[in-house]
């Protein structure tokens, strides 16, 4: 914005989806659109509404491919432009910005949507303001983002002053395929200051799972106040940044240069960012441990849709598994990736067979399918779906964990791996994550997705709760005896209180 | 020079000014202010939500109005 200095006027908006300028993305799909809102003449405060787009241009549609050349290959790049101007739309930068996007009609829906948001947003604080005065206003600001500071440093002061480490790993980069991406953190807590170093991850990668330092930031900050008191959840503010240092060496997968690609980087490795995170917290703080959600499941297609003639990209994730489980807790069920932290979830089925030729004919939770624990992880899921529409292409781009489990914690079991087929004649064709694959009409997607890790010994899970497992088809009765140490009736499911005994005590 | 150099810095040009003490704000209407922002962020993802038209922000809701959506 300091090219806008002196040039910021009531009315306008700018946009930005530039990883590499704006501070507020990780990759080109996700555009931020910026007001600057004043109040009787003065700049009082900057709103900001962010959505992940349609389509970016780029190779592929969709944004989730692998192999671009650089970070152009991947879509357009916008840095911060104004795109209002005192009121007025600057249509002929949106028209240079749609000429250079697929669904050119829809994401103009979206931009409008998301300004509208800003607008509205400038409105109702003009009202606040107009209710309580510049003054006393900006007073509560302020007080709120001390007093967050000042609750994130008691809850820091908690954590028992120490070293502690964590690592994660995609299962590959897209480009170089099957070598691990490894991001690795070293978490220093001394006092009430916290350090998240991620010195030792990989180097920047020529694969699109590279994370700009804002992303990293933003992921690793994320993780660590899942570890404070969650009667601190709905405050945190600037403040909970002051305490809180992230170093991330220029050049590394989790602070890339420019040029690189940064296309997977809100999964691969913002996720890894946060499993590390996490996973090294727990060692702190272990009645506050959090395992592994499901490994993301996003695969996306484009073809054409017969019934209407049109090209279509089907940009889901309808398919992720579900939440890890956290101390005293099981995970959540039907979330998406770990690091939307539950604001993103699965969609609905009926909205996707009416806009996409894909018709559901498969979609139920799988036994055994998630780390088994004290608290075990939410239900993985088999999803089917059988393609109506054309001959295409699809990304696997923002799926992982075929390879590299998610963690469990203080003896819970890690997430199972995943598995992607394309049923074509009745032969089950197996999809790696980060690839760009051929789909056929007819062809069945296949989604085994793994649910979250599991927390704490399975052995020490109450029997009842494994007993209503059992009765939900969440858990097999095989596992109930071999890692549950439960000994239920095959016919009624009873508990075999002196069995199941007899078992927990032979370990 | 060198004293030059070390007698500046033991008497700096300016004095740094003392940051004015804040008025005090009762804890009622720090409250209202903080959650009346908090309500226009789920405003704005209400309104993105029902009328953006492409699935991953409707259905999905793979987006961010206001910065800290993900958290609150």
């Amino acid at each position: 914005m300091k090219n806008f200095a002196g040039n910021i006027h009531p009315g306008d908006v700018f946009l930005t989806n530039d990883p590499y300028h704006g501070g507020h993305n990780c990759h080109l799909p996700d555009w931020g659109f910026f007001r600057p809102i004043f109040y009787k003449g003065e700049l009082l405060f900057f709103t900001l509404c962010r959505g992940h787009q349609q389509d970016t241009g780029g190779s592929f549609p969709g944004g989730y491919f692998p192999n671009g050349y650089d970070i152009h290959a991947e879509g357009i790049c916008i840095p911060p432009i104004k795109v209002w101007d005192r009121g007025r739309e600057r249509t002929d930068v949106i028209e240079l910005i749609l000429n250079n996007v697929r669904w050119p009609d829809g994401v103009r829906i979206d931009l409008n949507a998301m300004i509208g948001a800003t607008t509205m947003c400038e409105k109702r604080l003009g009202a606040l303001l107009d209710a309580y005065g510049k003054d006393t206003v900006l007073a509560c600001v302020n007080e709120m983002i001390d007093r967050t500071e000042r609750a994130v440093r008691a809850e820091i002061r908690k954590i028992p002053d120490g070293v502690y480490t964590g690592q994660s790993a995609t299962d590959d980069d897209g480009t170089v395929l099957d070598e691990q991406v490894w991001v690795k953190v070293k978490i220093t807590v001394k006092g009430e200051k916290m350090t998240l170093d991620f010195t030792g991850s990989d180097g920047q990668r020529k694969g699109f799972v590279n994370s700009v330092y804002a992303a990293t930031y933003g992921n690793a900050i994320a993780a660590a106040i899942l570890y404070f008191d969650p009667a601190i959840a709905d405050y945190h503010n600037q403040g909970t940044m002051r305490p809180i240092e992230v170093v991330a060496p220029l050049g590394s997968v989790v602070n890339c240069q420019y040029p690189a690609t940064t296309g997977a980087s809100p999964v691969n490795v913002g996720i890894q960012v946060m499993e590390s995170v996490c996973e090294a917290l727990a060692k702190a703080l272990p009645e506050r441990a959090i395992a592994s959600w499901g490994k993301h499941r996003g695969d996306y297609v484009f073809a054409v849709d017969p019934r209407t003639g049109e090209r279509y990209v089907r940009t889901t994730f309808d398919y992720d598994g579900s939440g890890g489980a956290v101390w005293g807790y099981d995970g959540y069920q039907g979330v998406s990736t770990m690091t939307a932290m539950g604001a993103a979830n699965r969609g609905n089925v009926e909205e996707m067979e009416i806009r996409l030729p894909w018709r559901m004919t498969r979609y139920e939770f799988l036994p055994d399918f998630s780390g088994a624990g004290r608290w075990r992880g939410g239900p993985g899921i088999h999803w089917e779906a059988v393609n109506e529409g054309s001959a295409g292409q699809m990304a696997t781009g923002s799926t992982d964990g075929d390879v590299v489990q998610g963690y469990g914690a203080l003896g819970g079991h890690p997430s199972p791996v995943s598995r992607t087929y394309l049923r074509r004649q009745g032969e089950d064709l197996l999809i790696k994550p980060h690839r760009l694959v051929k789909v056929e009409e007819r062809d069945v997607l296949v989604k085994h997705s793994s649910g979250g890790g599991g927390v704490g010994d399975p052995a020490q899970r109450d029997p009842q709760l494994v007993k209503e497992d059992v009765e939900n088809e969440l858990v097999s009765l095989e596992t109930a005896r071999a890692v549950y140490k439960v000994a239920l009736d095959p016919v009624t499911l009873a508990i075999d209180r002196a069995a199941t005994q007899a078992l927990r005590a032979k370990r | 020079m060198r004293k030059a150099m070390k007698a500046k810095a033991k008497k700096p040009a300016t004095k740094a000014k003392r940051p004015a003490a804040r008025k005090p704000i009762d804890a009622t209407t720090v409250a209202t202010v903080w959650h009346t922002m908090q309500t226009i962020c789920k405003e704005m993802r209400h309104l993105v939500d029902r009328t953006a038209q492409n699935y991953l922000i409707g259905q999905l809701h793979d987006r961010a109005p206001s910065s800290p959506s993900r958290i609150w």
